[in-house]
């Protein structure tokens, strides 16, 4: 495919001065790890095991360079090493072939790593060479063909002043988020494979960057007219960039049949249907539904699988699980915003993450639930392609240590202790965007501390988070998928899109009713399903998902009248009830059913059937349906609770379409 | 990005193999006994204990240990030398010559969910990942009839599909396989439902071809559900009504025994896992009587149907087609407590193995005590390694997680252990 016709999507720096003269003696951590990083020597499956490899172990990922030097220089008193003859030295000799090496030939005599790697034996195997410096940002910057990396240093601790910039484009390791669409070389050179948005990813040091390239599906796209809605523009943006159409609107009929499965869990009334084809005015039905207490039954029910509340048939849910749930209920009875509840969550008054006895579990908990990230892997070691370092994570869980009594009578702050070290962990929390540690808390209570960077640089990852979640359950998917795992090196589908979906949930005050309301009016919401798996994935369209069994039957109750209980979750047993199990038919058969009025009332077997349809599926029948299934509408009662039990049973009403 | 995890990681490729040759069958014999022991895959019964089997009242008495650790519970000699297990299995005693015994299985996980995530799934519990049982990766026909996978009565937490679909998981029967009315719920069709079947049936013909993928898995399963309900060749696997009542009887009217034979008939239709959950082996209170008193005794109970399965599988010449894996999360402490119990004990205990590509023998022992392996320590992964390669899995299989991470199925560095595997 021709270079020439992808599209670089992020504002990026212009373009590369001349590669800057690298320092004569190279620096361990800035030109000798990271060349270990880019042939692997460091990945989970070699050196970097847990237990190393071939009795030569580096830290994870490069994440302990003092570790990786005196595991290299210093261990074996420096056998590994070779400071009078750097070519003799096993560190070079295993690589290149020389030696027996159970990661087979990973240097090339020839190749940058080699002469880095010599020029670095040759003076000596230093720790640091030069000025002290410290990395402080990395950059992408278009390149002919490609990207290149710019790293900034700074003198360390200096805060002013212009920093040195260098190309490290042959030292960072380069990946990218989807093959299929783009591949990168390892000088950040980039190779478009199929249509699509994909983005190059650069990591140097303990820094990723990223950009987007994208190629189209079926040539440049011709934005179609986007309407008023902010996300509507932001997602035809998105669209007309990948070349793709949106799907046709849905009829009134299936787009109230949404509504009302979104936000009430239940089918509309063949009233309520009939209202909403005859004035189809989605913000005035919403608000009409959020009013509802079967409203806040809903949705303190998503809320709950938000924040990982235990659900009632968990082993070891408690009663402390059923009041959370009920508090949850409560509080989006009463209107209250997602910014009050995760500020409850911070201070602990929503006793959330509390039932942890751990304070790391807490901290990860607290992360996923409000901050939409996982920290979970920087328990044990940093990440690539995340910026939690493992010092993040202690700090970070250190504010959900539990207090303790004090000598005064009263409660001081708890203290997490690093389990290699055993000192006391200073808290801090996580650190903003562009800062390399996070802000310490001392001298304040920390949950305090928590719920208050809730109103400052925590709130951004919040409303992020919070838009993402409730785009989610109303689309069937996240832009940033899993919803808990937003990070540099996982991009949403569109970044303009969940932009404005979080400037909407700043102006909604954090309201979860006009945050629903704004998605629910788009073009979007309204779009029928995707043509093809292309357009599921790049969202051109809707993907038809099944109801989760707690919907299904609460679904099933609110048409039938009578409660039924939920439907086993795994896949063969769901089908092995519906099909033959008790529930349904006992609902059907109990008698003075919904369906059973509908049977008395009904003056014609085709008025029985439009009116079965329209109660269960808030549809008309199709021809087909009506010359095939009069004759079952017309019989004995028997015969319509059968034509009943088809249509709850049958795959349309299954799924949310 | 997200396709069939499995698909990509080559498992999928020996069992179309397989499929290609089953469906030439006739409808009676598409069990697993009618294809040839060599090429024919491998099916697992895993007895799972669930609460934590204390070794030193069963598969590592200490009959020379003193009072406090061995309890009022007296050891037997068994059919091998020198190896002595609980008075109160006297069955398997017998048979130990047919069976490896691991003695020497020590880990560091002392509560019972991250006990369970590792002898389940073979791997350390992760903050941020579920790993999936072995049940939940082995099996791969998509248009069986039969499930992959099966729990009776219920999955232990741990035994599921972890981070694969949700259509990995067991299917549960439910109910209490030990009672004389049991039967596997919902296979049935409510004949006076024929009716709604064929509206149903109609109903989803003229809706069209289904909506992406979500709603052809529901239509897979359908179809699974249509064909255990009107095949009753498929069905009669999960009727324990079909056995001779002597079968019946030899396995032990009780829970554990009808599961056990539940699991033989359904490893025997094709099942590739079947999870025997037992419950209730958390003694922290009075263990001797917990373990030998009630009905029928809970070690009365577990020698009985292990037994009878051992004997049954020969019979049926199904040994050579099953792995059975006798295992629970951890040991329990060799000191009693004051309230003559044993708490959690993750540093020893014995896990039995029989069947399959299993070679007879005892491997490790421990201390004295019964603390502590004497020899040969074993970590929990190996099992899991060594049940994986007694099935026939590829130990270098990299499964997907939902946002496209490798993940082995076997942790790093966890060989088999040699000495249980047949050459």
């Amino acid at each position: 495919m021709s270079a020439a016709r992808w599209l670089l999507l992020a504002p990026l720096a212009g373009l590369l001065a001349p590669a800057e003269d690298p320092p004569s003696a190279p620096d361990f951590v800035h030109e000798v790890l990271p060349h270990l990083q880019r042939q692997g020597c460091a990945s989970a499956y070699c050196h970097g095991a847990a237990t190393g490899q071939g009795g030569f172990k580096l830290s994870l990922f490069g994440g302990e360079p003092e570790r990786d030097h005196a595991a290299i220089a210093g261990e074996l008193a420096g056998r590994r090493v070779d400071l009078a003859d750097p070519d003799a030295s096993l560190v070079l000799q295993k690589p290149l072939g020389r030696l027996r090496h159970g990661g087979g030939r990973r240097l090339d005599r020839d190749g940058a790593a080699h002469a880095a790697l010599r020029a670095w034996l040759a003076a000596g195997a230093p720790f640091a060479s030069g000025p002290a410096r410290e990395l402080v940002h990395l950059e992408l910057v278009a390149r002919d063909g490609g990207f290149g990396a710019r790293a900034h240093f700074r003198a360390p601790g200096a805060t002013q002043g212009a920093a040195a910039t260098r190309d490290v484009s042959r030292l960072a390791l380069w990946s990218t988020t989807d093959p299929t669409v783009v591949e990168v070389e390892p000088d950040g050179s980039v190779q478009v494979r199929g249509a699509g948005r994909a983005h190059v990813l650069a990591r140097y040091g303990r820094l990723t960057a990223r950009a987007a390239v994208e190629q189209p599906f079926r040539g440049a796209g011709r934005a179609p007219h986007a309407g008023a809605h902010p996300l509507d523009r932001a997602w035809l943006a998105h669209l007309g960039g990948l070349g793709l159409a949106p799907a046709p609107a849905v009829a009134p009929e299936r787009l109230a049949r949404r509504l009302y499965l979104d936000l009430v869990g239940r089918p509309p009334t063949p009233q309520e249907l009939d209202a909403f084809v005859a004035a189809p005015d989605v913000a005035a039905t919403v608000a009409r539904l959020v009013a509802r207490p079967e409203f806040a039954a809903v949705w303190g029910e998503h809320l709950a699988r938000w924040f990982e509340v235990p659900g009632p048939d968990a082993d070891r849910a408690g009663a402390d699980a059923a009041r959370l749930r009920a508090e949850l209920v409560a509080l989006l009875g009463r209107g209250e915003g997602l910014v009050h509840m995760a500020g409850r969550i911070a201070t602990g008054e929503l006793a959330l993450v509390d039932r942890h006895e751990d304070p790391r579990d807490r901290a990860e908990h607290y992360a996923r639930a409000v901050l939409g990230v996982r920290l979970g892997c920087a328990r044990c070691h940093d990440h690539p392609q995340d910026r939690w370092r493992r010092a993040d994570h202690q700090a970070f869980a250190a504010l959900f240590a539990r207090p303790r009594p004090d000598a005064g009578g009263g409660m001081a702050a708890g203290v997490l202790f690093d389990p290699d070290t055993g000192a006391a962990v200073r808290a801090r929390l996580l650190p903003d965007e562009g800062a390399l540690v996070g802000a310490a808390v001392d001298g304040e209570a920390p949950r305090a501390a928590l719920a208050r960077d809730l109103a400052g640089a925590g709130r951004a990852r919040l409303a992020r988070n919070a838009a993402n979640r409730v785009f989610a359950l109303l689309l069937g998917r996240g832009l940033v998928e899993p919803v808990d795992d937003h990070r540099l090196g996982n991009p949403p589908l569109d970044e303009a899109m969940l932009a404005v979906l979080a400037g909407e949930f700043e102006r909604a005050g954090g309201r979860l009713a006009p945050l629903l309301a704004f998605v629910t009016t788009s073009r979007l919401y309204a779009a029928g399903l995707a043509e093809d798996a292309a357009g599921e994935r790049w969202l051109a369209g809707r993907a038809s998902r099944p109801l989760a069994p707690e919907t299904y039957a609460r679904a099933v109750t609110a048409v039938l009248g009578p409660g039924v209980a939920a439907v086993p979750a795994g896949p063969l047993a769901r089908a092995l009830a519906l099909r033959n199990g008790p529930w349904l038919r006992e609902a059907l058969e109990r008698g003075g059913t919904t369906v059973d009025a509908l049977h008395t009332l009904g003056t014609t077997p085709e008025e029985r059937l439009r009116e079965l349809w329209r109660t269960v599926l808030s549809r008309a029948p199709r021809p087909a349906e009506l010359e095939r299934f009069l004759p079952a509408a017309g019989a004995d009662l028997d015969a319509y609770r059968d034509l009943a039990f088809a249509l709850f049973a049958g795959r349309e009403f299954g799924h949310l379409r | 990005m997200n396709q069939d995890p499995l698909a990509r990681s080559g498992l999928a490729c020996d069992r179309r193999d397989f499929l290609g040759r089953l469906a030439a069958l006739p409808l009676w014999a598409r069990g697993l006994a009618a294809l040839p022991a060599e090429r024919a895959p491998r099916s697992l019964i895993l007895v799972w204990l669930d609460g934590g089997l204390s070794h030193l009242d069963s598969f590592d008495a200490k009959p020379e240990a003193s009072v406090a650790i061995r309890g009022d519970l007296r050891a037997m000699r068994s059919a091998v030398d020198g190896v002595w297990v609980s008075e109160h299995l006297p069955e398997l005693a017998r048979r130990m010559d047919r069976c490896a015994l691991l003695r020497s299985l020590s880990h560091g996980e002392g509560n019972h969910d991250r006990g369970s995530h590792l002898l389940l799934t073979g791997h350390r519990p992760s903050p941020v990942l579920v790993h999936p049982a072995l049940g939940a990766v082995h099996g791969q026909d998509a248009d069986a009839v039969l499930p992959h996978y099966v729990a009776i009565p219920s999955a232990a937490e741990y035994a599921g599909a972890g981070f694969l679909p949700a259509t990995r998981a067991p299917f549960a029967v439910g109910g209490d396989p030990g009672r004389p009315e049991f039967a596997v719920r919902d296979l049935h069709a409510d004949p006076r439902r024929a009716r709604a079947h064929e509206l149903l049936a109609e109903l989803d013909r003229l809706d069209g071809a289904p909506r992406g993928e979500a709603e052809r898995e529901r239509d897979r399963f359908q179809e699974r559900a249509r064909r255990l309900a009107e095949d009753p060749h498929a069905r009669r696997w999960f009727d324990l009504g079909a056995e001779p009542a002597a079968t019946r009887e030899v396995y032990g009217r009780h829970r554990l025994g009808q599961s056990c034979l539940l699991a033989r008939r359904l490893v025997e239709g094709g099942v590739r896992t079947v999870l025997v959950h037992d419950t209730g082996w958390d003694h922290h209170q009075q263990i001797r009587s917990a373990l030998t008193y009630g009905f029928p005794p809970k070690l009365t109970a577990l020698d009985g149907a292990l037994a009878a399965l051992l004997d049954d599988l020969r019979r049926r010449e199904l040994e050579s087609r099953v792995v059975v894996c006798v295992a629970s999360e951890f040991g329990r402490t060799p000191r009693l407590n004051p309230l003559g119990g044993r708490d959690h004990w993750p540093r020893a205990q014995s896990v039995l193995l029989f069947g399959a590509g299993i070679r007879p023998g005892v491997v490790g022992s421990t201390d004295a005590r019964g603390e502590e392996p004497a020899d040969q320590p074993l970590a929990p992964e190996r099992l899991h390694a060594t049940l994986a390669a007694a099935l026939g899995l590829d130990l270098a299989t990299i499964l997907r997680t939902p946002d496209g991470r490798p993940v082995r199925l076997v942790a790093e560095g966890a060989a088999p252990i040699a000495e249980v595997l047949r050459a």
